[in-house]
């Protein structure tokens, strides 16, 4: 179906949260519900104005515990969702997003990492929500969260956002930093029709003893509000019926079920890049503009002789575990680098052979490539010292 | 074309950011990869401005200016707080009407200075006389393009055409006045 009002295809001069509102309208998002905060703010300004040229629609919430809400009502009424924030709305949208997780509810939320906590500086970058974005709602989860490091990106995986919110039916994170939503770079735009777009499967009738959801299967069409077929969407522990249940060998079900069939797909989901990691001693780990700069480093550090490399998670959730071994098997060290006081370095070092070292950046600015570059070019006795001290 | 650095600053309402987005939409129809950055005080009008911008013929890694190879101070305040960063070689391009480069250091009679070497337009003024006030940047594209060939005017052209559709023509008129100012520095 050829939808009238979308971005033509061809290149663009665009940033990235303009990019990421008019992906949004490709993968066929027509409900959007906000409340503005730098540096999201204008994803929310221009689907204001674009949303409506498509059919869809734009609500500016009071809140952003409200937005959440919103956007899952309007995705258990059959519209594809997306709300917008940063640091401050995300924690207030944490609570809800629970409420989608236990539900199955197919939604995106953009989160848009500036420096925190609290209010923080809200016009500078950071990357402090990383563990957040798995862990920020109650109770176990399995989050996908995705971190793009360019605008092109921004734009092809709010895409695969939509696309993976549908298949595995749960909130799923955009987790880009305010550097990449503010940057403008060139985007190349194909024809609609060459996108795969993931359409949402619902049930058209039920009978009263039809399973609601089959927890036998990872994937279950939705069952909608407001099309005169019954049943429940419940925030506590549920049985296949959509009934409560205080019952643990119904919360183990339920549990494997929701837990299982991210687990189960993990190979299709997680994302990554290596670069010169082929014979590299130093391995460098870094996602969003920070992998920017290491790529910087590794070029620069590889002319000066160095055997560096870069491993840049795309999902950074579910965690490259298997992919980050299998480096850490053959490299002398990990250096994870990121724009907070150390996050992904927990889940990289539980999952590496080798000894992981954290190089920390406050929040508030991008790092200088020739100061990461020096510092990591001196420790080589430091670092043999350590070796044997691990042993 | 290898890797060039550029930094416009200003007055927020002067257009410093359109411009940045003027140069990067052009300079992508050259053929370049391309990548901005922006800041700006909290004020809308009257505070600082400033557009950051990486041009290159190669896939760019860190995309933000450090060295910037061209500055474009459309007020004092970019003047004064950036030109201690150009280097030797790098060009500077000031609106003449609005920016005092006199105290820069080492700035001899010639407008050379030290390191870096200061051009002046009158951009505003040419704004002004074209009945355009707000057009003063688009005047200070046409006094870039001619300089540093940056984008290339045909492609400058076509960026203020899909920019401007409707003020196209006026807008036009005021980067050819400033693309004919620059001629005296070839």
């Amino acid at each position: 179906m050829i939808v009238k009002g979308l971005i033509d295809p061809g290149k663009h001069f665009i940033s990235g949260n303009f990019a990421c509102a008019e992906a949004a309208l490709i993968a066929g998002c027509r409900f959007y519900a906000g409340y503005p905060i730098t540096p999201s703010s204008e994803i929310l300004e221009r689907l204001s104005s674009r949303l409506p040229m498509v059919g869809g629609h734009f609500v500016e919430m009071e809140d952003e515990i409200g937005s959440m809400a919103a956007i899952l009502g309007a995705a258990n009424a059959g519209l594809k969702s997306m709300t917008a924030t940063s640091g401050p709305g995300f924690s207030l949208m944490q609570e809800n997003i629970g409420l989608g997780m236990i539900t199955e509810t197919p939604c995106v939320v953009v989160n848009e990492m500036r420096s925190g906590p609290s209010t923080g500086i809200p016009t500078r970058v950071g990357q402090g929500d990383i563990m957040q974005a798995h862990w920020g709602t109650h109770g176990d989860v399995e989050s996908i969260s995705y971190c793009p490091n360019s605008v092109q990106e921004m734009f092809d995986l709010t895409i695969t956002a939509f696309n993976s919110a549908e298949k595995y039916r749960q909130p799923v994170i955009m987790l880009p930093d305010q550097v990449i939503g503010h940057m403008s770079e060139k985007i190349v735009v194909k024809q609609p029709w060459e996108y795969e777009i993931v359409p949402r499967l619902t049930i058209s009738s039920r009978k009263a003893d039809d399973k609601l959801v089959d927890f036998s299967t990872d994937f279950s069409p939705m069952f909608l509000a407001g099309t005169g077929i019954r049943g429940n969407f419940e925030s506590l522990t549920h049985d296949e019926m959509g009934y409560p249940s205080n019952s643990s060998a119904v919360e183990a079900k339920m549990m494997n079920h929701l837990l299982g069939k991210i687990r189960d797909h993990r190979d299709s989901i997680v994302e990554f890049e290596k670069y010169e990691t082929d014979d590299a001693e130093t391995l460098l780990v870094a996602y969003g503009v920070t992998s920017r700069v290491m790529e910087r480093v590794v070029r620069e550090g590889r002319n000066k002789g160095l055997k560096i490399g870069l491993f840049r998670p795309i999902t950074i959730w579910p965690f490259p575990d298997r992919e980050i071994r299998k480096l850490s098997k053959r490299v002398q060290r990990i250096i994870v680098t990121e724009i907070n006081y150390g996050q992904y370095s927990h889940s990289v070092r539980e999952n590496s052979d080798a000894p992981v070292e954290e190089m920390h950046f406050p929040p508030g600015a991008v790092p200088d490539p020739d100061t990461v570059l020096k510092s990591i070019s001196k420790p080589a006795k430091q670092e043999k010292h350590r070796r044997e001290k691990g042993k | 074309m290898k890797r060039k650095e550029f930094r416009i600053y200003g007055s927020g309402g002067q257009g410093v950011i359109t411009l940045g987005h003027l140069i990067g939409s052009a300079a992508l129809l050259d053929g370049c990869e391309v990548a901005m950055t922006e800041e700006y005080s909290p004020q809308i009008t009257g505070g600082w401005s400033s557009a950051d911008l990486v041009i290159s013929d190669e896939e760019i890694d860190y995309p933000l200016v450090r060295n910037p190879d061209y500055l474009l101070a459309l007020n004092q305040e970019g003047f004064d707080s950036n030109i201690a960063r150009m280097r030797k070689g790098s060009a500077v391009l000031v609106d003449s009407e609005l920016v005092d480069s006199s105290d820069a250091p080492g700035n001899g009679k010639s407008g050379e200075m030290s390191h870096a070497i200061i051009m002046g337009v009158s951009a505003r003024k040419i704004a002004v006389s074209l009945g355009t006030p707000n057009s003063g940047n688009v005047a200070m594209f046409g006094f870039l393009s001619r300089i540093s060939g940056i984008p290339t005017k045909k492609s400058c052209m076509e960026s203020i055409k899909k920019r401007f559709p409707k003020r196209a023509e006026e807008n036009v008129k005021a980067f050819e006045k400033g693309y004919d100012a620059g001629g005296k520095f070839e």
